[in-house]
């Protein structure tokens, strides 16, 4: 496994925010976690970097221990990972250039590989044009793509982003991250991104694992955990409806709904219009259920509905 | 603009009008001989009283003088300060900071003394720690190679700290998440300093290094309190000057003549340095 997690535990004051966290990511995959905010996936970056250390547990870079929460402890500069932060960090006195050449510099690797390296990771990036800028003279997607340069230029062993794409323009947001993935697999470098947004994770990822509450309560394949989630937890996460029926607890996603006809009755309590699809949403009994329909539904405050797929849970 | 937003400016304005009319008389008066204890009519005198301060070898001794110790002081109190300021920064003990307020708080008159009982030759605690030893401390402010040397240390002691205090607030802005990308790009001790830490300081340091640098030629209290010019013209800064020569004689005059050139040399010492400052802020 190139990225090795077991057991791992770390509190800030009286927060905890892992609970034990497992993750394995093995060579070469890329690995989204997903989950909200403030669960404790930024943490785990930053204990993987080495950047923030944990209470317990052991954490493995290709396969050696680099950090147990005791007495072993490899320093971030001693890891050989990348990180694209959020915000990028990139260095503001320094050009795009020097920005991807600085950790080749750090290693002390000659000026002529230096140069040849930097532009080899511009030319993949498409950021040639603007190497003798700063960053405050980049735009937010010039920005990001020297911070994945910057992160890729010393083939570290693992690739680590958190929230990489959350602020580039929405309309180009999907060519962006294709594009970047591919150069990642090409390179074949192992990388764990974060993110709170599902259709992201799915469309990127080998293997996605849902947090909740400093855990990964399901690691799988996205197509996996998205027609199969674990428990109530994940499948809410997943955009699936969750409605409490005779003990139990219904989930299905707004698409399996079925308007007009069926065993159910909802009372309508909003419906928009959203360009493909309409979505109805209704209260059922206690629950919110949210719908999604290709023709313009009934007019009415309530309406008779059926369900084509559902996955029942026992009640929590 | 509406005439509400002058009126608000008025006090702002007023205060300018009052300073540039004083530079303006100031200018008037150095052209005559002008005593308040001599009798007789202020006559006009023309460059008169440029001529007899600056062929005066008092005064151009007093100009190397303030020039040696607003360099030295300034020098000192810079390289120190960011130092300090990196040393507390990087060791996270940033409760140091408000601690850093307090020499700010001491007047000038008890640090003057606590510096005379520190470095006097006879009695001070350095010569008591040093006489057991055999050892004997130099007569610090009877000397005059080193009296200057001796004003240079007190405002070095007195001012560091503000420098630590501006450069630490430059450097406590410095986005955290940045050092952590320097760390994993691999960067420690002297290249985390002088690539990114300080660099990124820059604009603080140098904030830093022009309010030290202009603030240096203001040293007054403490060279009249510790050796008042002396020994000999060794430590006669301008302003020792200007006061022995204009102000205590009332000789308002001379005296004005001097404030001119006083305000003259600084400006062309600090002028240029001002601009290429808040030529990098606007970068």
């Amino acid at each position: 496994m190139a990225v090795s997690l077991r057991d791992v535990r770390k509190s800030f004051g009286r927060t905890q925010v892992l609970r034990g966290l497992d993750l394995e990511v093995g060579r070469g995959e890329y690995f989204v976690v997903l989950g909200p905010s403030g669960e404790g996936k930024t943490t785990t970056l930053n204990i993987v970097a080495g950047i923030v250390r944990p209470d317990g547990g052991e954490v493995r870079l290709d396969g050696s221990l680099v950090d147990d929460g005791r007495s072993v402890y490899v320093p971030p500069e001693r890891r050989n990972v990348g990180y694209v932060f959020q915000s990028y960090a990139l260095y503001p006195h320094m050009t795009a250039f020097d920005n991807i050449a600085f950790p080749l510099k750090m290693a002390g690797r000659p000026r002529e590989e230096i140069k040849r390296a930097v532009l080899e990771m511009a030319e993949l990036l498409n950021i040639k044009e603007v190497l003798e800028r700063k960053p405050a003279q980049l735009s937010g997607g010039q920005r990001q793509r020297v911070a994945v340069a910057r992160a890729l230029v010393k083939r570290p062993r693992a690739l680590l982003m958190d929230e990489p794409y959350s602020n580039i323009d929405p309309l180009l947001r999907e060519s962006v991250r294709a594009e970047i993935r591919r150069i990642i697999k090409d390179l074949g470098i192992t990388t764990v991104m974060v993110t709170h947004d599902r259709e992201e994770a799915m469309a990127l990822a080998d293997r996605l694992g849902v947090m909740r509450r400093g855990r990964l309560l399901q690691t799988g394949p996205p197509q996996e955990v998205f027609s199969r989630p674990c428990c109530p937890d994940v499948a809410s996460f997943m955009g699936y409806n969750l409605m409490p029926l005779d003990g139990r607890l219904l989930a299905f996603r707004p698409d399996d709904v079925e308007l007009g006809s069926g065993d159910f009755v909802g009372e309508v309590i909003d419906v928009e219009f959203r360009g493909r699809l309409w979505a109805v949403v209704a209260r059922v009994g206690g629950a919110v259920v949210k719908a999604y329909t290709q023709e313009r539904p009934p007019e009415g405050r309530r309406m008779k509905f059926g369900l084509r797929r559902a996955i029942e849970y026992a009640a929590e | 603009m509406r005439p509400s937003r002058h009126l608000l400016l008025a006090p702002g304005l007023a205060g300018l009008a009052a300073y540039i009319a004083g530079l303006v008389y100031t200018v008037y008066l150095s052209t005559y001989q002008y005593s308040l204890i001599g009798i007789g009519r202020p006559k006009f005198v023309g460059l008169g009283n440029y001529l007899a301060v600056l062929s005066d070898p008092t005064f151009q001794t007093a100009v190397v003088v303030t020039a040696v110790f607003v360099a030295a002081a300034t020098a000192f109190e810079v390289l120190l300060g960011v130092l300090l300021a990196y040393w507390i920064y990087m060791s996270g003990r940033r409760w140091v900071a408000p601690l850093l307020t307090v020499p700010l708080l001491i007047p000038v008159v008890a640090y003057v003394v606590f510096w005379y009982f520190a470095v006097d030759f006879r009695n001070g605690v350095a010569a008591q720690i040093l006489a057991p030893l055999g050892l004997s401390m130099p007569n610090f402010l009877g000397d005059p190679n080193l009296a200057l040397w001796a004003i240079v240390g007190l405002d070095v002691l007195e001012l560091t700290p503000f420098v630590v205090l501006v450069v630490l607030a430059g450097m406590l802005g410095i986005p955290e998440e940045v050092l952590w990308a320097a760390r994993i790009d691999g960067a420690r001790r002297l290249p985390m300093a002088f690539k990114v830490v300080l660099p990124m300081a820059k604009t603080a340091i140098l904030a830093a290094l022009m309010l030290r640098l202009i603030d240096a030629f203001r040293i007054f209290a403490k060279v009249w309190l510790l050796t008042r010019g002396g020994p000999g013209d060794a430590t006669t800064t301008l302003e020792v000057f200007l006061f022995t020569r204009g102000i205590y004689p009332l000789d308002i005059g001379t005296g004005a003549a001097v404030s001119v050139l006083i305000a003259a040399l600084v400006s062309v010492a600090a002028i240029p340095y001002v601009y290429l400052v808040l030529r990098t802020w606007r970068a």
